[in-house]
């Protein structure tokens, strides 16, 4: 558990979250975030894009929150959910541009982007906020609405998955 | 914990994504905030409009007037109005159904004179109205608005007019501090949307004190102003009873009108019958008449009452002395006629929203006969003729049936400048309202009203003082909605 994480989970349940809590966790967790936020959209700046929204939405949201989890599982909860709606919405005209200018490259099939984005949405939810946010099994679970068991399994699952598809044993 | 191994991590760090800026921006992120929230501020006016075609004229000239002043905890963090967006459509049609049923809490199912604050939470969840309230949550909506209602009250009839959402009315018999009503969210979009779906989640006993609302979210607290004016409670609509008799002498028929005035029905017949009604607590009684024998059936509306009563000597020998010769005195001075046969009893006695049928559209020929009544002179026009701008604004999914206006013709300078449209199904009322304040300015009066679409503007300055807000526009309002209720 982060030091953040234990700060907040011992604060006591309260009317709504203060401004500077929200920034300190933006603050001290930015690298964080955009890195799970990236590669659950499969893009940087979408991801960034993403962070933004969902501290942006916390913010206006923050009389809401109840304390009865921690904060941080609450703006990861809230950034996951920006992240997952960014990567479903369709891309922006002047996105379909960029990618009408871009070399019509398709990524390889065995690169790590590939194999990762090959996993079904919880697992890979999962695997980027175990790997690149460093958040236990309980706080995923909180994050995800998920029981902490469901969080272990579907953690070992894609593991096995990749393991498979890395040595080849898949195909 | 399963331990991601070496290759895999391997593979995770290569595949990690690294964005332009390492640290973040958190101004941009307050700057994003703050332009989602200004977005989502209400006018003021257009809210008033919207509450207007709501629930009818009357409260909307009531808030206009001052009789209620709003306050909230949440005051809007920043001051500039942007364009709505379709956020801001929703959460404006939520924001004004649960007003709109507050509103409908007080004028019809409560002693308006009593009413000492109304409190409303937009949307909560079925674990918070139960740590609220009490009881399991299994036995509360999953989502609601919620709507309180402070007295405190002494109720000794079944008053008031219950027509809109009859399931939550009459307010029962006895001494009250609040009554909470639960909005259910409703699919339905349009003027009388959203009132059906109001439900009573509690009524909290005399001496009780106050629900704790700030534990289900956002509390929207109204204050009623001014308190116990009779005047108000002498504006309220109170029915129309039938009664009638079998007697050895013959059958008779006779209809009563009830008028509330000074703390009570006008009307010996009607006050009498009312407090029969309180004293067998029996806000909805639907009884078939014997087959023989002396009968009186009465049938109707009186106050939040609704029914067909039937008093027997037999039935009435239960009632206190006192009463009993209020009623039989009362019955015995109606003016009454013979007739031969037995009319049929009040129909949808418990829920008379069912006998209202919500799917009939109006003709544009109906809506040019109510147009013309305010002497608009307005005619219709082929679809065809129709500006552009117009018909950019009409949301899509929807045909054109009609259309009118008296554009070009000298009422326009002396009575104003009306623009009617009629579809072949009720639009949706936000994205109209909106779509159509967008492209005409606030001076404009916007009326979409079931499956009618008006606009007016007064052009003459005097009319148009008040800025959307003249007699004449909610006389179209008024009798449109007239209209479109009596299908």
């Amino acid at each position: 558990m982060s030091v953040l994480t234990e700060r907040h989970a011992a604060k006591p349940p309260s009317e709504g979250a203060s401004l500077a809590d929200i920034e300190a966790v933006y603050r001290t967790q930015y690298a964080r975030f955009v890195a799970v936020a990236a590669m659950l959209c499969r893009d940087a700046e979408l991801g960034r894009d993403a962070v933004q929204d969902g501290f942006a939405g916390a913010i206006r949201a923050r009389a809401s929150y109840r304390g009865g989890g921690s904060l941080e599982s609450w703006l990861w909860r809230i950034v996951v959910n920006a992240a997952h709606s960014a990567a479903r919405r369709p891309r922006r005209l002047a996105d379909v541009h960029d990618v009408e200018q871009a070399p019509a490259v398709s990524p390889e099939p065995d690169t790590g982007l590939a194999l990762l984005s090959e996993l079904p949405e919880r697992q890979r939810a999962v695997l980027f906020l175990r790997y690149y946010a460093e958040l236990d099994y309980r706080t995923i679970a909180a994050v995800l609405d998920m029981q902490v068991g469901t969080v272990g399994s579907t953690a070992n699952a894609a593991l096995a998955t990749l393991r498979r598809r890395m040595t080849g044993s898949d195909s | 914990m399963t331990e991601i191994d070496a290759h895999i991590a391997e593979l995770l760090e290569s595949a990690r994504l690294t964005p332009r800026d390492a640290e973040g921006d958190w101004a941009d992120v307050i700057e994003r905030s703050q332009r989602r929230q200004s977005g989502l501020r209400i006018p003021v006016r257009g809210a008033l409009l919207a509450a207007a075609l709501l629930i009818g004229l009357g409260a909307a000239a009531q808030a206009k007037t001052g009789v209620f002043s709003f306050s909230t905890d949440h005051p809007p963090l920043h001051d500039s109005t942007r364009r709505p967006s379709t956020h801001l459509t929703v959460r404006m049609r939520r924001t004004i159904r649960v007003t709109g049923a507050a509103y409908s809490g007080i004028i019809g199912t409560l002693p308006r004179n009593q009413v000492s604050g109304i409190s409303t939470v937009n949307m909560t969840t079925a674990a918070r109205m139960a740590q609220v309230f009490g009881g399991e949550a299994s036995r509360y909506p999953d989502r609601a608005g919620v709507v309180l209602v402070e007295g405190p009250f002494s109720i000794s009839l079944y008053l008031q007019g219950c027509k809109r959402i009859p399931t939550a009315c009459p307010a029962p018999i006895g001494r009250w501090a609040w009554f909470a009503y639960a909005v259910l969210p409703s699919p339905r979009t349009g003027p009388r949307a959203g009132l059906p779906t109001v439900r009573t989640l509690r009524a909290g006993p005399a001496g009780q004190p106050l629900p704790d609302l700030s534990l289900l979210g956002r509390v929207t607290a109204q204050t009623y102003i001014p308190r116990g004016d009779p005047r108000s409670v002498a504006r309220q609509h109170q029915g129309q009873i039938t009664i009638v008799s079998q007697r050895r002498s013959g059958l008779t028929i006779s209809r009563v009108k009830c008028k509330w005035g000074q703390g009570g029905y006008t009307e010996r017949a009607c006050q009498a019958i009312a407090e029969y009604a309180a004293f067998l607590r029996e806000p909805r009684p639907d009884e078939p008449h014997p087959s023989r024998g002396s009968w009186t059936r009465v049938s109707g509306v009186i106050g939040g009452w609704r029914g067909n009563l039937i008093v027997t000597p037999a039935r009435l020998a239960d009632a206190p002395p006192a009463l009993r010769g209020r009623i039989s005195g009362a019955l015995a001075a109606l003016p009454a006629r013979p007739i031969t046969r037995i009319p049929p009893p009040l129909k949808c006695v418990a829920r008379p929203d069912l006998c209202v049928p919500h799917t009939a559209v109006v003709d544009i020929r109906q809506v040019i006969a109510v147009l013309n009544h305010h002497g608009l002179d307005a005619h219709t026009i082929p679809v065809s003729e129709i500006p552009a701008q117009y018909r950019a604004a009409i949301p899509k999914g929807l045909t054109l049936t009609g259309a009118a206006t008296n554009a070009g013709l000298p009422a326009v300078a002396r009575r104003g400048y009306v623009f009617s449209l009629t579809f072949d199904h009720a639009p949706e009322f936000m994205p109209t309202y909106v779509a159509f304040r967008n492209l005409l300015g606030p001076d404009w009066g916007i009326f979409p009203d079931a499956n009618v679409l008006t606009v007016f503007h007064p052009f003459t300055p005097e009319a148009g003082k008040h800025r959307g807000h003249n007699n004449t526009g909610f006389a179209i309002l008024r009798d449109l909605d007239r209209l479109t209720g009596e299908r």
